[in-house]
């Protein structure tokens, strides 16, 4: 019997001991993220608050990763079910629109020295990334965390040959009248309009070219997902077109939607991308241009560091420049990705501290050197002089950057579905455009 | 003598307390809780207030050509992919009834890809049929003429192929295990009767093992009519809408458009839809059994 009391008290003894250490320990703020060269990034800047930083705050941050595939799945569970089991959201600029019901705004704690003790303020961003992460009432919901946008990358060895070898000139310029009733002369990439690009894929196809030295001209992405409607988008802007007009009201039945729709089009119908490219995205992408498949892709500033990385068979032959141009002239289409406290989340005070701190140069710098983009303009212009590319990327942002409004990701699934069912031929333009006209302004009216 | 009946009743629905309970709270409640909002407007943005609309989502659904065109698309996957998968299960349970030397290691490896989970199984055949680093769309190149085994000309047969390997074992199994069971002294007087084996199968196997045949059927209509995983990780549905399933069709609502009034309405339409037939196949192939 005393065996067992004596037994029982240590135990007593031993969960007290574990309780109050646990007690202890300071809160962990979690904040989804999704994994990925952005997620290792963050991680180093959240390694670097919890040594640092925590203790004069007075908690700690954990990252939660949701997987990348359908995040906002899994988070829009966590929001209609009022979860406080995390204190920061994953966001996009593009996605406000559809969430910021469900987060909390930030610039009253930004405000507040008490909380705010870094000072931080959003000056330090590219304004128009801080503005993506507004409401259309200019309610501040997020931090601006990385920038995604997309280029038009090319195999630079083979432009070269194309501008020299006066063989392939002639057989570019015979191809171009065959297949576009014009005599077109190669250019440098960066002055290119969307019917030199359509050229140069015709050009770099071998069943129009049999001495092309890749498959085919383009990798056009076709998988049904928001992201391949933002590709075409580019050409979209640069036809005059735009998602919504000044008022918000939702335009896509126009002359500038058919004009973008039959460039795509013809990349599909004539085979100038590889054929399983109506069901690819960007790691299909990715795999084409590695491979040597194809010539030219209108793709995501993330892909270039996994395609132009060592020991990859077209290492130092890809090259980037803004997407070609059309009537309005060039466009970048770019989009930031971020953060923003929920509203659900029951330590919003320490939630903001972090959130503040994240808007600092010190934080942005620490998230760039790790491999991210963050859109502070100090660490930026010091990341160009390291790394040109990275520099040249900045200047066509600057210079050709678009983004769309907070309102996009209500209606990014329903573009998609109609532009690709548009560009594969499963519906007609008229149709397509008409049904997501339709569609896509019934689907705002609830979102008034 | 009262209280001993009184107190087995009582245990008895003490015992039904932990199942009802378990029913009630995540089969139950979910699907009441789904046809109320079927009734609403129900989005992300207001699911907090969500406004009462009556019939409109079913309207608005059945004046749809999407989803008339999701189901006229599930139901064409459903019958070629049972068609094909029935006979295939049933020919090599048929084979697989005399022994050979490697049996078991045959069965095992035809059984293996049914223990895979159909998401996993699509997203090894996106990588196996990739157009430009897939080693099955290089090696299959040979007989379809081309790599690109997931554009628009191919994309649905893959499909097919895909499903086929996930869930014949299914087909093969059920069916391997009921010709088992058929009498060989059925099978032996008919051989003596001078039958041969296609003769046998048809007039003997095949109507002794029509029971396990009618559910083995229904379940694999079921199944490849409301297919998801597979075609989710596959192809999302695309190109554009062209292997867009029902499930599909339900999941873009409810998940990318954040429609949920729409999505359950389609669910309890295609409940409608399913229950109708699935009530016959089961009284008649139940029938037998009374």
């Amino acid at each position: 019997m005393k065996k067992v009391l004596f037994s029982l008290a240590v135990l007593a003894m031993l969960l007290c001991a574990v309780m109050s250490a646990a007690a202890d320990d300071p809160y962990e703020v979690r904040m989804v993220y999704w994994p990925g060269p952005e997620s290792d990034a963050m991680q180093v800047v959240i390694d670097y608050w919890n040594e640092n930083m925590a203790e004069e705050a007075g908690f700690k941050v954990g990252m939660e990763l949701f997987g990348r595939d359908n995040i906002m799945l899994k988070q829009e569970a966590l929001m209609t079910a009022k979860s406080p089991d995390v204190d920061l959201v994953f966001t996009a600029s593009r996605w406000l629109g559809k969430y910021w019901m469900h987060m909390e705004p930030l610039q009253p704690y930004l405000d507040n020295p008490e909380i705010n003790i870094y000072g931080a303020t959003t000056d330090g961003r590219i304004p128009a990334t801080v503005d993506g992460f507004r409401w259309l009432d200019g309610t501040l919901y997020g931090v601006p965390m990385d920038l995604s946008n997309h280029f038009l990358y090319y195999r630079s060895d083979l432009i070269e040959e194309l501008l020299t070898n006066d063989a392939w000139k002639e057989t570019y310029k015979k191809i171009a009248l065959e297949q576009l009733g014009e005599e077109l002369e190669p250019k440098d990439p960066a002055e290119w309009t969307w019917t030199d690009y359509l050229a140069a894929s015709f050009f770099f196809t071998k069943a129009y070219n049999p001495d092309s030295p890749t498959e085919y001209g383009n990798f056009t992405h076709g998988k049904v997902m928001g992201p391949t409607a933002f590709l075409w988008t580019n050409c979209y802007w640069s036809f005059g077109g735009d998602w919504f007009d000044a008022d918000g009201n939702v335009t896509f039945d126009n002359e500038a939607a058919r004009q973008a729709l039959a460039i795509w089009k013809t990349s599909f119908e004539k085979g100038l991308t590889p054929e399983s490219s109506v069901n690819g995205e960007f790691a299909e992408d990715n795999e084409a241009l590695t491979t040597g498949q194809v010539a030219l892709s209108v793709h995501w500033n993330a892909g270039y560091g996994m395609i132009n990385t060592e020991g990859s068979p077209v290492y130092g032959k890809i090259a980037v420049c803004a997407p070609p141009a059309g009537p309005e002239g060039h466009f970048a289409y770019n989009h930031t990705l971020g953060v923003g406290i929920s509203k659900y989340s029951e330590h919003k005070e320490e939630a903001a501290r972090w959130a503040a701190w994240l808007y600092t140069d010190e934080a942005a710098k620490l998230y760039a050197e790790a491999g991210g983009i963050a859109p502070s303009k100090a660490v930026l212009a010091e990341m160009s002089d390291q790394f040109p590319v990275y520099g040249y990327m900045v200047d066509v942002l600057n210079q050709y950057g678009k983004n769309l409004p907070p309102t996009a990701g209500i209606i990014e699934d329903m573009a998609c579905g109609a532009l690709a069912d548009a560009w594969n031929g499963v519906l007609d333009f008229d149709t397509a455009l008409a049904k997501l006209q339709a569609d896509a302004s019934e689907e705002m009216s609830f979102w008034q | 003598m009262k209280s001993l009946k009184k107190n087995k009743k009582l245990t008895g629905y003490l015992l039904l307390l932990p199942l009802t309970l378990w029913l009630v709270c995540f089969a139950l409640y979910p699907i009441l809780y789904g046809l109320r909002l079927s009734l609403f407007n129900a989005r992300i943005n207001n699911i907090d207030n969500p406004t009462f609309i009556g019939l409109q989502n079913y309207i608005k659904l059945f004046s749809n050509s999407e989803f008339g065109t999701s189901l006229l698309w599930s139901l064409k996957f459903a019958l070629i992919a049972t068609f094909i998968q029935m006979i295939l299960g049933i020919l090599i349970a048929w084979l697989f009834q005399r022994e050979f030397p490697g049996k078991g290691v045959a069965t095992t490896l035809i059984l293996l890809p049914m223990v895979v989970a159909p998401f996993l199984m699509g997203t090894m055949f996106r990588l196996l049929f990739n157009e430009a680093v897939g080693p099955i769309a290089y090696l299959l190149s040979g007989v379809t003429g081309t790599t690109a085994l997931l554009g628009m000309a191919w994309v649905n047969k893959t499909i097919v192929g895909a499903d086929t390997t996930n869930r014949m074992p299914f087909v093969f199994i059920n069916m391997y295990s009921a010709m088992r069971g058929v009498p060989d002294e059925l099978l032996e007087a008919a051989t003596i009767d001078g039958a041969n084996a296609v003769q046998k199968l048809f007039h003997i196997t095949l109507p002794m093992i029509s029971s396990i045949f009618g559910i083995t059927f229904l379940e694999k209509m079921l199944q490849s009519f409301l297919i998801f995983e597979m075609i989710y990780a596959m192809t999302a549905g695309g190109p554009g809408t062209f292997t867009q399933s029902v499930s599909i069709f339900i999941y873009r609502r409810a998940f990318q458009r954040s429609d949920y009034g729409m999505a359950c309405a389609a669910s309890f339409a295609l409940a409608v839809i399913l229950l109708i037939p699935s009530l016959y196949l089961v009284k008649r192939t139940t029938k037998g059994d009374r």
